[in-house]
């Protein structure tokens, strides 16, 4: 084998340097062995983060304005809001992933990034997909299931052969790695790609009929929520916490248990979506006993990390990709608990088929996923570009407006779905008191919409003053420092 | 690993071992329920295309626990051999619109359907759905062979007409068409389905 | 077709049988012995050394006790922000 001069991973020898702690510059040359895919995938994300709040605001104003924009087939509603899905999930969510997995990567195996430019490629092959399934689906071309409503014949396997390159230079990188024991992370997000592969070509089948057909559209649905939303993000949050705190994770074997937990009993959750319908019933007990199963991994992580930060919530003052990652981990385990809490009958014949479940969703995609995102591009971004955030006051902006916003969002439409679902349980009121009851909730949603994408433009606005701007940052404070800590005390010195 | 390909071999023979085969059955479609007609099939993937499935699910959920039978969604809840004719599955998760899988049986007029897609608030004032101006066609004057659908004043357009797509009425065809008021087949599959 | 999915059951055990193998293929590999190394293998050289401001008197003790005298981060990550 020969050995290129300046390259990091010196190999003649035994590895045994790999046993010690890695250097700081050691670090430095993964970060910036990924740099050009990592770069691309936060790039085109944060452009899909801005299409998509478009869609969903629009979707909101809608409901508060029927007639908002319906002369044109492809601005209306039910098109509209499957974008505003899409976008999110497979625009920003996934190919925010796609970076923070290709920077995750490098570090925790102890190597350069294996194969980056198939990964930059597989980030565009999977944009290019993107696009084009958005506008065929703007055009009318739907799938017709939910999440899955992307184009099977011209969209779909763009989007599998983007996330299989991607997932290549994640593996390959990993089959070169230099350290024997693999970091909790490393498991969550190479096992997450081979998941994502197998539930979307299995879900888009073309094959299913009738009811199995919706059998399969939520074993998907809810599974590319766990095995790669969750997956990922939880990989980001596992290093994040004890890298900021500066200790390590409260219990390794702990979270060890949550991840393989999730591997083994997770796939059996989705049917949940489709309780009191026509699926036979030993298959949604099946799946509500899975549900409440999933008790043992979310609050293994739940324990685990919260006594990871324990006495340490001050830290929280000194850093945003911290402050996020907590308000993220912290929603992993709520939205955890109310998708088992409304896996209960007694719970799902309230809410089911009600605005209770988008805010369910949005506590899921945004509180936990879209905020842990944010965290780790505060994180990542400087050490890649090498550069600073130029503005405490935009962070500060944006991570008070989502945060605020998305709260009002999920209480207001919490509240909206309960008392639907209670006015649609009651026979005889007529289906006008259980519309009459949702408007003045939606009217709120739509308040906390504006008040979220302000803040994503702050966000966006900030993320290209980074990279584009020649303005560095002046003030040495960090964003938070003035908030008067909450939930320990100040240290005297 | 050789422990590893072991449990699985076991794994999956106790699974395919303890499944009984009278588990893996058929569903077969009820004598009462109709082969969709080209009419409907299109007017299903219209429904697709618009995403009608957002708002409005197409299902009767179980009446011990839920109170759609009670309200009038159905005579009874729906069973699996209802929907062997979907493709793909249209049961929704939504109901900021009413349930649709008897609307047939509920509203059967045609015409209530036209003018209910072109503009929901002139018969049902409180109501949220978009309006699906875009399924029809404003033509100053009528032509031969258009079918023209009568809006009342207010919401009719100043000049000319309101002519019917034939997206639009396949669309209604296949509203109408949703009907599932016959009783429940008396098979032991049919049975499973029930609590 | 339905009442018991064949596909669904086999789209379940794709899912759940690969990692039941890793699981035993990862103890055998005695990926699941050494937490402790394991924890604390994403952090630099000196990281855990370095003082952090919001940490209490009683936290930095430990600190000090665990990984030995405090030193500066020599890249200023606490006064600016991370």
């Amino acid at each position: 084998m020969t050995i290129q001069q300046g390259q990091v991973d010196v190999k003649q020898e035994d590895n045994s340097q790999y046993l010690n702690k890695a250097s700081a510059m050691e670090m430095e040359t993964y970060d910036q062995s990924g740099r050009q895919p990592v770069l691309l995938g936060f790039l085109i994300a944060v452009i899909w983060l801005l299409i998509g709040t478009v869609l969903g605001d629009l979707s909101s104003f809608k409901f508060d304005h029927p007639d908002l924009l319906s002369g044109q087939a492809y601005l209306t509603f039910g098109r509209i809001r499957p974008a505003h899905l899409n976008a999110m999930v497979y625009g920003w969510a996934s190919t925010a992933m796609f970076s923070v997995s290709l920077w995750l990567m490098p570090r925790l195996c102890r190597t350069r990034l294996r194969w980056g430019r198939v990964a930059s490629c597989g980030i565009l092959v999977w944009t290019a997909g993107l696009i084009v399934g958005l506008v065929l689906l703007l055009q009318g071309y739907s799938d017709g299931l939910e999440w899955l409503e992307l184009d099977r014949m011209w969209a779909d396997p763009l989007l599998v052969v983007g996330a299989a390159m991607v997932g290549a230079s994640v593996w390959r990188t990993l089959a070169a790695r230099n350290v024997h024991h693999l970091y909790v992370s490393v498991w969550y997000v190479a096992a997450s790609y081979p998941w994502f592969l197998i539930i979307f070509l299995a879900g888009n089948l073309p094959f299913y009929r009738g009811v199995e057909s919706a059998a399969v559209n939520w074993f998907y649905a809810h599974n590319a929520l766990g095995l790669w939303l969750t997956a990922v993000n939880l990989a980001l949050i596992y290093y994040l916490l004890p890298k900021i705190i500066g200790r390590p994770i409260y219990s390794y074997w702990l979270s060890l248990v949550g991840f393989w937990a999730l591997a083994l009993f997770y796939a059996l959750n989705g049917m949940h979506h489709l309780i009191g319908g026509p699926i036979p019933s030993w298959m949604i007990a099946t799946s509500i006993t899975a549900s409440i199963m999933m008790v043992i991994p979310v609050i293994a992580v739940g324990i685990n990390q919260h006594m990871t930060v324990v006495g340490r919530f001050g830290a929280m003052r000194y850093s945003p990709a911290l402050t996020l990652a907590v308000i993220a981990a912290m929603s992993y385990t709520a939205v955890s608990l109310q998708g088992i809490m409304t896996a209960l009958v007694s719970v799902n014949r309230i809410t089911h088929f009600t605005h209770w479940t988008i805010a369910h969703s949005h506590l899921g995609l945004y509180m936990f996923v879209t905020l842990s995102l944010f965290g780790g591009m505060y994180y990542i971004l400087p050490r890649v570009l090498k550069r600073e955030w130029p503005s405490r006051r935009l962070i500060r902006l944006h991570i008070l407006l989502t945060g605020g916003g998305m709260a009002l969002y999920i209480i207001a439409l919490g509240i909206g779905g309960v008392l639907q679902g209670l006015s649609l349980l009651t026979p005889g009121t007529g289906f006008e008191a259980s519309v009459a009851s949702t408007k003045p909730w939606l009217m709120l949603r739509s308040i906390s919409a504006v008040i979220i994408s302000v803040g994503h433009l702050a966000f966006i606005y900030h993320s290209y003053l980074l990279a584009f701007s020649r303005k560095h940052s002046t003030t040495q404070l960090p964003p938070f420092i003035e908030f008067k800590p909450v939930l320990v005390k100040e240290r005297k010195s | 690993m050789l422990m590893g390909a072991l449990a699985t071999v076991i794994f999956a023979l106790v699974i395919l071992v303890i499944l009984p085969s009278s588990l893996l059955s058929h569903v077969e479609a009820p004598p009462q329920l109709k082969r969709p007609s080209q009419q409907e099939l299109l007017g299903r993937q219209i429904y697709i295309s618009n995403g009608c499935i957002y708002c409005h699910t197409q299902q009767v959920r179980d009446a011990e626990i839920t109170a759609d039978v009670s309200s009038g969604l159905g005579n009874r809840a729906s069973v699996p051999a209802d929907y062997v004719y979907d493709a793909p599955n249209l049961l929704g998760t939504m109901r900021t619109g009413p349930d649709l899988f008897n609307v047939g049986v509920r509203l059967p007029d045609s015409n209530w359907h036209l003018l209910h897609l072109y503009q929901p608030r002139a018969l049902v004032p409180w109501s949220i759905m978009p309006a699906f101006p875009f399924l029809f066609e404003h033509k100053p004057k009528a032509e031969k062979g258009d079918k023209v659908l009568k809006v009342p004043a207010a919401y009719a357009p100043k000049q000319g007409v309101v002519v019917i797509t034939p997206e639009a009425a396949a669309l209604v065809a296949y509203l109408t068409s949703l009907r599932h008021d016959y009783p429940i087949p008396d098979s032991p599959a049919f049975k499973e389905s029930q609590p | 077709m339905f009442a018991n999915s064949v596909v669904l059951i086999t789209l379940t055990l794709v899912i759940g049988l690969p990692p039941l193998v890793c699981l035993f293929m990862a103890l055998s590999a005695g990926q699941l012995d050494d937490g402790g190394s394991s924890a604390e293998s994403i952090f630099e050289e000196q990281e855990l050394r370095y003082s952090r401001p919001w940490e209490t008197r009683r936290q930095m003790q430990d600190r000090v006790q665990q990984h030995g005298n405090l030193m500066n981060n020599p890249r200023a990550e606490w006064e600016r922000w991370l």
